[in-house]
């Protein structure tokens, strides 16, 4: 198992080279530079002072070296944006909330996803299952952009249950973590209830009842222990573009995370900004895949003598 | 953990409750601090004094960090007199050098100032600036001594004092030697302005506190400004209307319900700002490499139908591009610009050589995506389409590499904002429309491009303002390179326990509001 983990925490390597090379390339193929704000182009000879100031005057070849160097050195660059900041201050300050942020939607998302997914499968083609699926429906429809003001709305400011936005207290937490969870919940419960359909027409389980196991352990026990394994599957990608890809509900909600850094830098062309987050959200991505299995081991026995 | 660490600092900035407190949003991070490396926004506007303000009250030039100052009989060598008795947050003494070493700093290329060419009017600065001439002290700033500073012009120029009420703040030059970039953090940081920046947390929030160091400080009212990082403008309101902000803008989405509420709408304020929103016309390629269809489309252009239907803010439709309150301001009464006469635009068009809009090349119209600017498009498009026959494609561009890419001429038409950063026509036309800008895709015109360059340095107002007049006939009508929208508004919520000044500044000065009835 430990020589798994190190061969696959090994081959990330060559994978973050790739992806920085490729990268690199298509962000400096994109026209535009770092250096207009949106009103105001510059004139060219302040342009090239500031190009000078951050070795963008340099042949491209001799920019992604001296980028890479600094990277092995654990420094990912200044902010083009920011001036006083640097890429490695913005991660050090933002992913810590988005962190945060993207492991509570994901709870809120398997705690709602899966029973309704369960409990759907179990009680398929009836009134329960068809609630069960709108709401998924319903989930992945609404966009953050409508549900998070409407939960402001509804919530904060005619309840006055909780604060508006901004972070820092659990209450703070709640609309955000609903916001970007309910779209995961339905994907969640969707996925459970297939799986759980599959799983508990298969032989083992009517062996299990004929056994006289009472439903509910067979279906705990037996069926749903299964059908998680591709519930699992997804969980990787689901967290790392939950960390990353909360923008929206970021910007709704006031926090200070590192979802606008992903859209916004691209924009901006503040390369080093979009170099920084591109590796950092693959890295992410192999690293909650490696997570899923680890954990995969611990849920079927059959895959820890696998390898 | 991290969640704990969030909720003290959180606890902090709402503590001692003694003191007047306002909470006050920002629309985006403070991201530069260093009032010489970049245009002035909020926080370093409260934290560094320029040399003079500008009174948008009384429509004139005020003291500020300078108490006085004389202008020599040709107009080039200005005197200024540093108010007395004030130091920096760290002790020293605020002396006249502290400025010299402001314009030192941006003209410097090493600073990579994006806004230093507006300083080029002073003797030296652009040699300098662009590595012509390296010793900064050929820069025609100088300390006569602790309390007089003196500033050469390469010419005449009428617009250059104001122009220092939003450049050229005095700066800490021992603070910036020690701790280079990260000298705007706090903890490094040494001010000499009404407010020190005591808190810092990127994204999130500041907090300011009242500089006792300050000339003025006796008169300063507010101790604690909390700023709020709150990017959407309808969460924004909704922590006013929560109580979590003492004053906030409003989005125009929410302006009826807004006017309708009881208690909002007698908190409400609608007035006039300093923003133009406008088009301006590829003249690269077809089909507005053709004035006249430059002029039949800006002819379709209903502004009173955009400012009544879509944006419902109170905004002026404007002809001309120069926004009230600002020397060379044109009115629209004056009959300068081209006004909506469908009927004109159809004969306009036809006399181009594209008779109902037959053989028109495909129109692409950009312009930053936001909703604003999307819903105007899109009442612009019908508008065009209705009245011309044109085929118009609506690009929404994300970023801010947009406004380089779109100079360059990469749309047909494409739109543009300018705030002022000072009260003359100046301003907007040396720094958006002559050739010196270099956007290629911006029409050309050498008469244009004299009046601009010879008013600037003309000193007689009366004259001045006839000069612009004629620049916006050329630039709006005769060329129609530039296809002026409306002048914005302000619609601002205040809390009845904030005194806050209404009138439009370019920046908020939090050091002359104050919280009453606490």
């Amino acid at each position: 198992m430990t020589v798994t983990i190190l061969r696959r925490l090994l081959a990330l390597i060559p994978v973050l080279f790739v992806i920085s090379l490729v990268t690199f390339l298509l962000m400096h193929s994109v026209p535009g530079s770092p250096f207009s704000a949106e009103d105001k182009p510059l004139p060219p000879q302040i342009k090239a002072n500031l190009e000078a100031y951050y070795h963008l005057d340099e042949p491209l070849p001799q920019q992604y070296l001296r980028y890479m160097g600094n990277v092995l050195r654990g420094d990912l660059g200044p902010s083009y944006l920011q001036r006083s900041r640097s890429v490695n201050d913005i991660i050090r300050d933002h992913l810590p909330v988005s962190f945060q942020l993207g492991l509570l939607a994901l709870g809120f998302g398997l705690l709602l996803g899966i029973p309704i997914g369960v409990i759907s499968a179990m009680r398929q083609n009836t009134w329960m299952d068809y609630l069960g699926m709108f709401v998924a429906i319903a989930g992945v429809s609404v966009p953050a952009m409508t549900l998070g003001p409407l939960l402001i709305w509804g919530l904060a400011l005619q309840l006055e249950l909780l604060p508006v936005a901004r972070w820092g207290t659990w209450q703070q937490a709640v609309m955000p973590a609903i916001t970007l969870g309910l779209g995961e919940a339905a994907i969640i419960a969707r996925l459970t209830r297939a799986s759980m359909l599959q799983v508990i027409h298969q032989d083992y389980i009517r062996t299990a009842r004929s056994k006289g196991l009472a439903e509910r352990k067979v279906m705990v026990k037996h069926a749903l222990r299964n059908a998680l394994i591709p519930v699992l599957t997804i969980l990787g990608p689901l967290f790392a573009g939950l960390v990353t890809g909360s923008m929206v509900v970021e910007q709704i909600f006031a926090i200070p995370g590192l979802g606008r850094f992903f859209v916004d830098s691209v924009g901006a062309r503040d390369y080093p900004v979009i170099m920084g987050t591109t590796l950092l959200f693959a890295a992410i991505l192999v690293l909650s895949n490696l997570v899923v299995d680890i954990t995969y081991a611990i849920i079927d026995p059959r895959m820890r003598t696998a390898e | 953990m991290g969640f704990l660490a969030a909720a003290v600092l959180t606890a902090g900035a709402w503590s001692a409750a003694q003191e007047a407190t306002l909470n006050y949003p920002l629309s985006q991070d403070p991201y530069i601090i260093d009032p010489t490396a970049n245009w002035l926004y909020e926080v370093p506007a409260n934290l560094f004094v320029p040399l003079v303000s500008y009174d948008f009250v009384e429509e004139q030039v005020a003291p500020a960090g300078a108490e006085s100052w004389t202008v020599s009989e040709d107009g080039t060598v200005y005197t200024f007199t540093i108010q007395d008795d004030w130091t920096w947050s760290d002790g020293t003494p605020v002396t006249a050098q502290d400025y010299a070493n402001s314009f030192r700093r941006i003209a410097d290329p090493a600073t990579g100032a994006p806004m230093s060419y507006r300083i080029y009017v002073i003797e030296g600065a652009q040699a300098v600036n662009q590595g012509e001439e390296a010793d900064l002290d050929a820069i025609g700033v100088r300390a006569l001594d602790d309390r007089t500073l003196e500033i050469t012009l390469v010419g005449p120029a009428s617009w250059f004092l104001s122009s220092l009420a939003s450049i050229g703040h005095a700066i800490p030059q021992w603070t910036i030697d020690e701790h280079g970039d990260a000298w705007t953090q706090p903890g490094n940081i040494v001010v000499n302005g009404p407010y020190n920046l005591v808190e810092l947390y990127p994204e999130d929030m500041s907090v300011l506190r009242k500089h006792d160091g300050y000339f003025d400080a006796d008169s300063v009212e507010i101790d604690v400004v909390n700023l709020y990082v709150v990017r959407e403008a309808s969460t924004a309101l909704a922590m006013y209307e929560e109580g979590a902000l003492d004053t906030v803008n409003v989005p125009a989405t929410d302006l009826e319900r807004v006017r309708a509420d009881p208690d909002l709408s007698a908190q409400y304020y609608n007035g006039g700002s300093n923003i133009l929103y406008y088009y301006i016309f590829n003249v690269l390629s077809e089909p507005f490499d053709d004035v006249l269809v430059r002029q039949a489309f800006a002819a379709a252009l209903d502004r009173a139908g955009i400012v009544d239907n879509i944006t419902k803010g109170g905004e002026i439709p404007a002809r001309t591009v120069t926004p009230p309150g600002s020397v060379g301001h044109v009115p629209n009464e004056v009959g300068i610009g081209i006004g909506y006469d469908p009927e004109r635009a159809r004969e306009l068009l036809t006399e181009a050589g594209y008779p109902g809009g037959e053989g028109l090349a495909t129109v692409t119209l950009a312009f930053n995506a936001n909703e604003n600017n999307s819903r105007i498009a899109q009442a612009v498009q019908q508008m065009w389409q209705r009245e011309l026959g044109a085929t118009v494609e609506l690009q929404a561009v994300e970023g801010a590499a947009y406004s380089e890419i779109a100079a360059q001429g990469a749309f047909s038409v494409w739109r543009m904002g300018w705030g002022m950063d000072y009260p003359d026509a100046n301003n907007i036309h040396s720094e958006m429309f002559t050739s010196d800008v270099g956007s290629p895709a911006i029409v050309k015109n050498d008469e244009y491009d004299q009046l601009i360059r010879d008013a600037a340095t003309e000193t007689d107002q009366a004259l001045r303002e006839e000069m612009y007049a004629r620049a916006e006939t050329i630039l709006v009508q005769e060329e129609a390179g530039a296809l002026p929208v409306y002048w914005s508004a302000q619609n601002i919520l205040t809390k009845p326990h904030l005194d806050r000044i209404l009138a439009p500044t370019y920046q908020p000065e939090f050091w002359k509001w104050s919280i009453n009835g606490d």
